[in-house]
């Protein structure tokens, strides 16, 4: 009887998953010197659901906060600004890219080294937690 | 015969001196390709006045230090996490490229000196590259450089925490060996457009 609760829970939570689909691909953060106190982390995070997705919060254990960031240039002036409304449509994809949106990873509690994996949780509007991982790279 | 000795002396003096005259004047603007977007030549140069910065070893960094070599400047603050340490990356594969002097500097600015001490800014600028120089100062010798390069930047926040942003032009300035502008490249910078654009710049006006 455990063993069919434990099939049944690892079955819905693999069709949980192909279902409530948020993906990311090629997610890295960019190594820092030492004394950075905000770092950056990249990639293609993509809705495979039929349902449009929000992403309401985001953490990381070894950050104090996380934001989602897009950068602009106007006339050459550099400007950050913090993305709110993280709703992904089905089917799209948000490129994380340097000079572009950006994963903003502030203050960090341990040394962030290259090739280290960098765990980010993404908390949708319905509840549901995602973890990707960055690695850390230059 | 006598009577066109004067003449004759004011046509080779003429001679002598014009050449020299047109050799030391400014060349004829570059023209660069289309497909380099985001490159502004300064045709002549922009002059600077004398500033006086501190470098990351704590010695004063003035436009002296500009003189006889040609530099990539870039102004911005160690704390950015995303435009700046990709344009000081683009920089240190510049710095690798064939076709430019190879005593080129490469020079960062700091916009926030209450936050990027010399350490600090050896820290950053070394991470890059050994070479590079960082340099920062007090804000009335900071206007003096960042004045007539058109360098405007804007704190965000509340700048008595250390949470503060700095939203600042992010341009790379091509500084010629007289220590004056002679161009500069717009963001976002890639090293197809800041290598071909410092090539070429340098190759015309050396
Ligand atoms: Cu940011």
């Amino acid at each position: 009887m455990r063993f069919l609760i434990l099939a049944l829970l690892i079955f819905t939570s693999f069709s949980a998953v192909s279902e409530g689909q948020l993906v990311l691909e090629n997610g890295w953060v960019r190594a820092a010197p030492p004394m950075a106190k905000n770092l950056a982390g990249y990639g293609e995070l993509g809705n495979n659901s039929s349902q449009s997705i929000s992403i309401v919060s985001m953490s990381s254990p070894f950050f104090k906060k996380v934001e989602a960031h897009k950068t602009s240039f106007v006339g050459g002036m550099m400007k950050m600004q913090q993305i709110t409304n993280m709703q992904l449509k089905p089917g799209v994809i948000f490129k994380f890219a340097p000079g572009g949106m950006h994963f903003m990873l502030m203050k960090p509690n341990r040394a962030i080294t290259e090739n280290l994996e960098v765990p980010i949780h993404l908390t949708t509007e319905l509840g549901e937690k995602y973890t990707f991982y960055f690695v850390v790279k230059k | 015969m006598k009577k066109y000795l004067p003449v004759l002396f004011v046509v080779i003096g003429l001679a002598v001196i014009l050449p020299t005259f047109f050799m030391s004047s400014e060349p004829e603007k570059l023209q660069l390709p289309d497909s380099l977007k985001g490159v502004f030549i300064d045709s002549p140069p922009m002059p600077i006045p004398e500033f006086t910065l501190t470098d990351q070893d704590n010695k004063p960094f003035t436009k002296n230090n500009l003189r006889g070599k040609w530099s990539l400047v870039f102004f911005g603050f160690t704390n950015c996490p995303d435009v700046c340490p990709t344009s000081m990356s683009v920089l240190n594969k510049v710095s690798k490229l064939e076709g430019i002097p190879k005593d080129t500097q490469y020079v960062f600015v700091s916009v926030d000196p209450n936050r990027d001490r010399p350490e600090k800014l050896k820290e950053f600028v070394s991470f890059f590259n050994e070479k590079f120089i960082g340099a920062t100062g007090t804000a009335e010798e900071l206007k003096k450089f960042e004045e007539p390069l058109g360098v405007i930047y804007d704190f965000e926040g509340d700048t008595s925490s250390d949470e503060y942003n700095v939203t600042h032009f992010a341009a790379i300035y091509i500084m010629d060996p007289t220590g004056n502008q002679r161009a500069y490249v717009l963001p976002p910078h890639s090293l197809a457009q800041v290598g071909e654009a410092y090539k070429l710049i340098y190759q015309h006006y050396k």
